[in-house]
């Protein structure tokens, strides 16, 4: 499955609401299990090497993207991972801050340092072994709401809602200070390695947004902006992440924060059509198939399904396939390369 | 405004320590338990759930009020044991094996919670066993299952086979949820019950329960 040529413009392209002559595969994130089985090679545990190591395993990890179809890698560190006293969120620690004196301890000017002393290796390594054509899709992750939850916890943070208003919305100003110091050092130093900027915010659940559209507004989408801002400064398109039902707040995310594109579906709450029908005048849209249908569809269904989809969505503007979210390592391997292998059969790769 | 009507309108603005005050209050004044329970802190619930599932109000709301209704029933608890009054049924709740995601779980229990059900949390990464065995050892009337994963989902199945294992699934009804759940699924797997939100969710448990 190789001979593939890697073009990251057809992906900076569909970031760019502009519908492309190769319709480019995109993943937020994939399982380096799934990555090991399919290039028959174990690579993960090199991550956790010196900068020899670590370049070995971008080596491989490039390589899969490439392998795959892919004109990007898709590559994050997650800014929560550093927060000291984090967890709250993915790992059900106890929240770290809970009142205004935790708060006003709490050390965010080291924030920063932190970050880049733990990952400037990686953004470093995979600099060097980027394959010609090929740049990345990321850059730090987590946005505003999540690194929120990772101090607070989700429950503790309606709580404070509640009790405290004034740290309710000191939490977002000062995580957006230090994420938005976090993201002008990145574009700085690594901005190049990378074609469209990301991270993943998942602001809704099943039927509407986890907080109210109006705090939303009040308190998120201003920090977006801040960040966006610098992206958009180096000329580089931004694409949100979000998973669950965030109809409430798009025109926000579109015209206030100023997202160039968007990523996440799940066909409960709207199929990846919808999506690309209701905001493909506007931004670029990535996704295409629910996680869940890549899991359980059989290989007939599943390529009628994508076909009815990228059927659906050309017409409309810049867009980019693959699942509605990522690969986790449950999803069955011969689901997903039959994905894959169905985007690029319809797009005329020799495969 | 009654009492009983402040207790039910401020536990709906999520005012904990109110809604404490004015329980007491009317336990002061004579005012029976199980009256204060539902005329008040049920009653104030019930219109935050028809609220949430109507998509007037968000998470947040549910959350705050609820942790209003549990500062009520803290105060109200013994006095409802000492008048005999039983809860409306029991739920046993927790997020399927492999599985480590409890936010819709929790709300689903606060929403039971404001049904005037006994709930039974087993948290998170509950194995099918453990789920019979909780509704075994508290009689329980409903199991309620949460799974965000895809591949967790499956897990469900296996609480229902557990529960036909162990002899209960003629007294036990099976309700399923979460993001990936679809009312396909839970046909397919033989559950009772699939709701696509938790106030649905207490409405249908609550009605299994009676």
């Amino acid at each position: 499955m190789h001979n593939f040529q890697p073009d990251y413009r057809h992906i900076l392209l569909s970031a760019q609401n502009i519908e492309t002559s190769r319709l480019p595969l995109y993943e937020h994130l994939i399982s380096t299990d799934i990555m090991e089985k399919i290039l028959d090679k174990q690579f993960s545990d090199l991550y956790r090497g010196d900068l020899t190591d670590k370049k070995s395993y971008f080596t491989q990890y490039c390589r899969f993207f490439s392998v795959m179809g892919y004109d990007t890698v898709s590559f994050e560190n997650c800014i929560g991972s550093v927060l000291p006293g984090g967890g709250a969120l993915g790992n059900h620690a106890d929240p770290v801050i809970k009142t205004r004196q935790d708060f006003e301890r709490y050390p965010w000017d080291e924030i920063s340092d932190m970050y880049f002393s733990k990952y400037a290796k990686d953004f470093e390594a995979l600099r060097i072994v980027m394959p010609d054509g090929m740049k990345a899709i990321g850059g730090p992750g987590n946005g505003i709401f999540e690194c929120v939850q990772e101090l607070t916890g989700y429950t503790g943070l309606c709580y404070i809602s509640a009790d405290d208003p004034e740290l309710y919305a000191d939490l977002f100003k000062k995580v957006g200070d230090t994420n938005l110091a976090i993201w002008e050092r990145f574009m700085k130093e690594y901005g190049d390695i990378y074609c469209v900027m990301r991270f993943g915010d998942d602001l809704g659940h099943k039927t509407s947004t986890l907080i109210s559209s109006e705090d939303i507004k009040s308190h998120i989408i201003p920090q977006y902006k801040r960040i966006i801002d610098v992206v958009h400064s180096y000329n580089k398109p931004f694409l949100l992440h979000s998973c669950g039902c965030i109809f409430n707040i798009m025109d926000d995310l579109i015209g206030t924060a100023g997202i160039n594109a968007k990523h996440s579906n799940e066909d409960q709450i709207a199929p990846f059509p919808l999506w690309v029908e209701k905001y493909g005048e506007q931004i670029g849209n990535f996704g295409g198939i629910d996680t869940d249908a890549v899991c359980r569809l059989d290989k007939e269904t599943m390529t009628e399904y994508i076909k009815e989809v990228i059927h659906r969505c050309k017409g409309n503007g810049g867009f980019a396939f693959g699942s509605g979210n990522s690969i986790p390592d449950y999803v069955p391997l011969e689901n997903y390369i039959h994905m894959v292998e169905t985007v690029r059969l319809y797009r005329g790769d020799t495969i | 405004m009654g009492l009983l009507e402040d207790i039910s309108s401020f536990l709906q603005q999520g005012r904990a320590p109110i809604v404490k005050e004015k329980v007491q209050e009317a336990l002061d004044q004579g005012l029976a338990p199980q009256e204060i329970l539902e005329k008040g802190l049920l009653n104030g619930m019930g219109i935050i759930g028809d609220k949430f599932k109507k998509n007037e109000i968000f998470v947040p709301e549910v959350l705050i009020a609820a942790r209003a209704m549990n500062a009520g029933v803290g105060i109200l608890k013994p006095h409802l044991v000492e008048a005999g009054v039983e809860s409306k049924g029991t739920a046993v709740i927790g997020t399927v094996k492999g599985d480590l995601h409890d936010i819709g779980k929790n709300l689903v229990k606060m929403m039971l919670e404001g049904k005037g059900l006994n709930v039974i949390d087993l948290g998170v990464d509950v194995s099918s066993e453990q789920f019979v065995q909780a509704a075994i050892d508290n009689n329980a009337d409903v199991i309620c299952c949460s799974a965000l994963l895809t591949t967790t989902m499956g897990e469900m199945k296996n609480v229902v086979a557990a529960a036909e294992e162990k002899g209960i699934r003629d007294k036990v009804k099976i309700m399923v949820g979460g993001a990936p759940i679809t009312q396909s699924f839970c046909d397919s797997i033989g559950a009772d019950r699939y709701e696509p939100d938790a106030a649905s969710a207490a409405d249908s448990a609550l009605a299994f329960c009676s």
